[in-house]
């Protein structure tokens, strides 16, 4: 039957809806300050704050709930960004690329500008993701549900194909680096119940705790590095906050709209699929960007577009999992499962019924995040001016306080000493990996995808009964997934090679005048 | 260049590497142990030969020469791009780093006995001393602002009781 794209009469309940409900807007604010605030925090990631919020929410109407859940999303995906870009400190895994070319653009002084282009490239994926979300839901989650095992490993692999470009002066450490990382993240109970490498120790049968060993990987090792130094930026004169410079960063960051629309068609497709998240459309995105752009080689010393692509990607998975929660009643990630906790607090079960039923609902949950994008643009101006100054404290103050903080957060995301004690080992794996050239953030990719990749791969491996070709054929999303992985992996070598091979007889005289000039 | 031919291997490196073979051997023989079935050894396997793989030839060239004379060779480009890598050495000394390192260790191991907040305390304040400051009092009152603080946040925020020293107890009293 043949449905039409926007249903008008459930669009236009929806403005009646939020225009008379004073209280979801009254709790958009604090909502989108509570998710940035919190989210500027190493270790507390946006689910740990829901989840803190999450008895509030029975006081409040369903729709306040939800929008203010939202918000809390909302400005938590951007939140992370800032300290990611100011300490080379991602708060959680879906800020890992924005670090990369974020934490150099700071060292280089230009904190200003790369925290510009993040709130902007965040705000616009935001929109833009929730636009799409607008106009196709009903295509998206029907979508959602043709993606199998086999879909989800070849996104993974794209994931992981990160590794090979994260390299730093040696691939071969770089590859050791991503490849640790894989073995790490499948320590503790396997897919088949078989206990790997635990020590015998109980904490680690779900695993290596991933944000506190990231964490360590990156914060630890990091602070370890700083000893000794005066400030995060050396010149004084570059060591300023300035509102105008991250306004010209805002306004820089709408040069990219290719990076951006890239960004945000990643982040709201990926973003849907269960258990994916925001950390693999950080990476993709970002991976993507490097992949397609003139000079690569740029990316991960302060490359502005790497920044952009990175919380474009982050910004708008949250389109994506709202999608696929709201459609079907399956979490995209740790932060939409406590939203369907809040549903189910309201006697609420999302899912292809509450989408037809609570149209209106869901419109006005859309048009709404329209505007928490405008609220965060003006909201996250007036905070990251003040957040910014961070780079103003001597670093002798900053490493006890953010090795303490990072500390109390990962206890907060473990339960238990797990948490702290993974942070140290790895804080001190870290900086060993830095001292010998070896590519930390790899690692962190492996570490993330790891688990997922051999979980997707058993899955496939038995669907295919054994890895039968013709299952594959069968399977024509895989396929053009395939194809993509193999383009994005294979075009821009083989182009080169080509040109290389076949030099044209009008580039040829036209080199030798460059050259000649 | 005349430097470009002299190879000096980097001892500190091979011992790391060491390490990283230790834990590579290791786990892929207990792996195989708990389970030599494919399903268990689907993923493990094959990322474990490529790094062993890649692990030796990382160590021969360390050992034999041609990781440091790619070193060498690059370390022009390298100090040029020294002040924009993320990764790159500061100027901080190696006995202050491996002091913080064995600070910072000692913070997290003493949590389960004397609490977060009175090992917060002392962390700070011997981060504090460590990294040069000498201002007693702004020293005292960080550190127990930075204590206090996070007490407070365990005590209201955390859904799991982290161990307190005396936080807890006044936190009680009040």
């Amino acid at each position: 039957m043949e449905r039409a794209l926007i249903d008008w009469q459930a669009l236009q309940s929806a403005f009646h809806i939020l225009g008379s409900s004073y209280s979801a807007w009254l709790l958009t604010i604090p909502g989108i300050a509570l998710g940035m605030l919190g989210g500027a925090i190493p270790g507390v990631s946006s689910a740990l704050i829901l989840a803190i919020v999450l008895p509030a929410t029975l006081w409040m109407s369903l729709l306040s709930a939800l929008i203010f859940m939202t918000a809390i999303y909302t400005g938590a995906a951007f939140g992370v960004a800032i300290p990611a870009i100011l300490m080379g400190v991602p708060g959680s895994p879906a800020a890992v690329a924005t670090s990369f070319d974020g934490y150099p653009m700071t060292q280089r002084g230009e904190h200003n500008l790369a925290l510009g282009l993040a709130l902007a490239a965040s705000t616009l994926g935001h929109m833009g993701a929730y636009l799409i979300l607008f106009l196709g839901i009903g295509v998206i989650s029907h979508a959602v549900l043709k993606l199998g095992p086999v879909e989800m490993l070849l996104l993974m692999l794209w994931g992981l194909t990160l590794i090979a470009a994260l390299r730093g002066r040696y691939v071969s450490r770089s590859l050791l680096s991503g490849l640790i990382g894989i073995l790490i993240a499948t320590i503790g109970l396997s897919p088949r119940d078989v206990i790997r490498g635990t020590f015998d120790l109980p904490e680690l049968l779900d695993g290596v705790p991933v944000v506190p060993a990231m964490i360590g990987l990156f914060a630890a090792s990091e602070l370890f590095n700083l000893a000794g130094t005066s400030y995060l930026v050396q010149r004084s004169d570059l060591r300023t906050v300035s509102v105008r410079e991250i306004a010209r960063g805002m306004l820089q960051a709408l040069h990219h709209p290719i990076v951006i629309l890239r960004g945000l068609i990643i982040g709201a497709t990926i973003g849907g699929l269960p258990g994916v998240g925001a950390a693999v459309c950080n990476l993709v995105s970002y991976a993507e960007t490097r992949r397609g752009d003139k000079h690569p080689e740029t990316f991960g010393k302060g490359n502005p577009k790497g920044v952009i692509a990175a919380e474009a990607g982050n910004a708008s998975s949250e389109a994506g999992s709202m999608a696929t929660l709201l459609a079907l009643g399956i979490p995209g990630g740790a932060s939409s499962a406590v939203m369907l906790a809040a549903l189910s607090l309201h006697d609420v079960t999302s899912g292809p019924q509450f989408l037809d039923a609570s149209k209106d609902i869901v419109y006005a949950i859309i048009l709404n995040n329209f505007a928490q994008g405008a609220i965060m643009l003006v909201l996250g101006l007036g905070l990251i001016g003040l957040m910014a100054n961070v780079i103003r404290i001597p670093v002798r103050v900053l490493i006890p306080a953010i090795l303490v903080l990072a500390t109390f957060g990962s206890y907060g995301l473990s339960g238990s000493m797990s948490g702290p004690a993974t942070m140290v080992v790895f804080g001190l794996l870290g900086w060993f990996m830095q001292r010998h050239d070896y590519s930390v953030p790899a690692c962190v990719v492996g570490l993330i995808l790891g688990g997922k990749v051999e979980n997707a791969l058993l899955q496939t491996y038995q669907i295919s009964g054994g890895g039968q070709l013709d299952y594959f054929a069968g399977r024509p999303i895989a396929l053009v997934l395939l194809v993509l992985l193999l383009s994005s992996l294979f075009s821009r070598p083989m182009l080169r090679w080509w040109r290389a091979r076949k030099p044209t007889l009008g580039d040829a005289p036209q080199d030798n005048i460059v050259k000649s000039i | 260049m005349p430097s470009e031919r002299v190879h000096r291997t980097d001892w500190e490196h091979v011992f790391f590497l060491a390490a990283i073979l230790a834990f590579l051997v290791w786990y892929l023989w207990t792996a195989t142990v708990a389970s030599p079935t494919f399903s268990n050894l689907i993923l493990i396997a094959p990322v474990g030969a490529v790094a062993g793989i890649l692990l030796l030839y990382v160590a021969l060239t360390e050992i034999f020469g041609h990781g440091a004379v790619a070193k060498v060779a690059a370390f022009g480009q390298a100090a040029a791009a020294a002040d924009t890598s993320p990764s790159r050495f500061r100027a901080g000394s190696l006995s202050t780093i491996m002091l913080l390192m064995v600070l910072f260790g000692l913070f997290v191991a003493a949590i389960p006995y004397f609490g977060f907040d009175v090992a917060t305390f002392f962390f700070v304040l011997a981060t504090l001393w460590l990294l040069g400051e000498r201002r007693v009092l702004f020293s005292l009152a960080l550190a127990l602002g930075i204590s206090v603080t996070l007490s407070v946040a365990a005590l209201t925020l955390l859904a799991f009781p982290m161990p307190l020293g005396i936080a807890r107890s006044l936190w009680s009293a009040l």
